[in-house]
């Protein structure tokens, strides 16, 4: 017993990791994959707004705008999914996903056009850190998948 | 104006003319459960808990609209290419050793295919790979023996066709147990590597 003891010291470091989650080494502060594309979609990210490529690493922050042509589909390692339609646009406001110390949150607003959602463990695990708006309306989730249209 | 006029109105125009504002619409899940969403404005809120049903929201000034039926077709029509776009969803397998070893239990070497189906559906897929261990033994070692049966299981996905650099393997020891057990516990349960694909 006092040697497993030890062996805890010992290890702590390689010990912490997240749990249940999806999550192969994105770079740095990665918290989503682009897994679909259609061309006519881009990433605005700070001052920069650039053509979107499958296999982006989605950043918090990152907006998403889609033109008549373009659509996106994004899965994030919390294992949540969602995606865009033609002549859409989505700010991601916040995303947190630290399990182990219990903090937890997403945050989208979407401006207009179409969009899917479905839950993943940040929903799971804390449900009330899920925030999804538009100009209109706040949506409320408890494990799910659904549909946003904002008309102009 | 007779009300049912006006019901008839407002189904035709919910059916025929996108209306202005916002539609929100709950779906099922893969597995065929509904959760539950809530829809608020300034004003009011509204309940969604059943599959293909629907809220309007006209302005911040008024509650969504009561639940109604969406159809199918006008899903596919408003819908249709955000639901093309939507990602395969995350898929998670468990895999099970023989005690003390990386080897696989026979059960767990046939769910190997259903894996390498799971990555072939997807594109740009990844996998993360979590090794663990019962609580047989020093913690140090069992650090290692679920290191290796991440690796071993990273191995056999490379042989069956992932790319090497979208996968990561790590080890979470004897901290993570399915079955809590105290320390010196032969649980198969625990032993065990947890694979998502995404």
């Amino acid at each position: 017993m006092i040697r497993t003891l030890m062996a805890l010291f010992l290890v702590p470091v390689m010990l912490v990791g997240d749990i249940n989650s999806a999550h192969a080494e994105l770079p740095d502060g990665g918290i989503g994959e682009i897994k679909t594309l259609d061309a006519g979609t881009f990433v605005i990210r700070g001052d920069a707004r650039e053509s979107a490529a499958l296999g982006g690493i989605v950043f918090q922050g990152d907006e998403f705008e889609t033109d008549s042509q373009g659509a996106v589909g994004i899965t994030f390692i919390d294992g949540s999914t969602l995606s865009l339609g033609s002549d859409s646009y989505m700010e991601i406001d916040a995303f947190i996903f630290v399990p182990q110390d219990e903090k937890l949150g997403f945050a989208v607003h979407f401006l207009k056009g179409t969009a899917m959602y479905l839950s993943g463990r940040i929903a799971k695990l804390s449900p009330e850190d899920v925030k999804i708006s538009t100009p209109l309306a706040t949506i409320g989730i408890r494990g799910t998948r659904l549909l946003i249209q904002v008309a102009e | 104006m007779e009300p049912i006029s006006l019901f008839l109105l407002w189904l035709a125009a919910a059916v025929f003319i996108p209306e202005p504002g916002n539609l929100v619409v709950l779906l099922d899940e893969a597995d065929g459960s509904v959760g539950r969403i809530v829809v608020s404005t300034a004003a009011g809120s509204q309940v969604l808990e059943t599959a293909n049903t629907g809220v309007n929201v006209l302005n911040q000034e008024s509650p969504p609209t009561p639940p109604k039926a969406i159809s199918q077709e006008q899903i596919r029509a408003t819908f249709g290419k955000a639901l093309d776009a939507a990602p395969v969803p995350p898929e998670r397998f468990l895999l099970y050793f023989l005690t003390g070893t990386s080897t696989l239990t026979e059960e767990s070497r046939a769910e190997i295919g259903k894996i390498a189906a799971s990555f072939a559906n997807r594109k740009q897929a990844r996998a993360t790979i979590i090794g663990h261990s019962d609580t047989v033994g020093d913690a140090d070692v069992n650090f290692r023996l679920a290191l290796l049966r991440a690796e071993e299981i990273r191995k056999i996905i490379i042989a069956a066709g992932l790319n090497a650099e979208r996968i990561d393997a790590r080890s979470h020891g004897e901290k993570d147990l399915i079955v809590k057990t105290v320390d010196n516990v032969d649980e198969p349960e625990n032993r065990r590597v947890e694979i998502t694909i995404w």
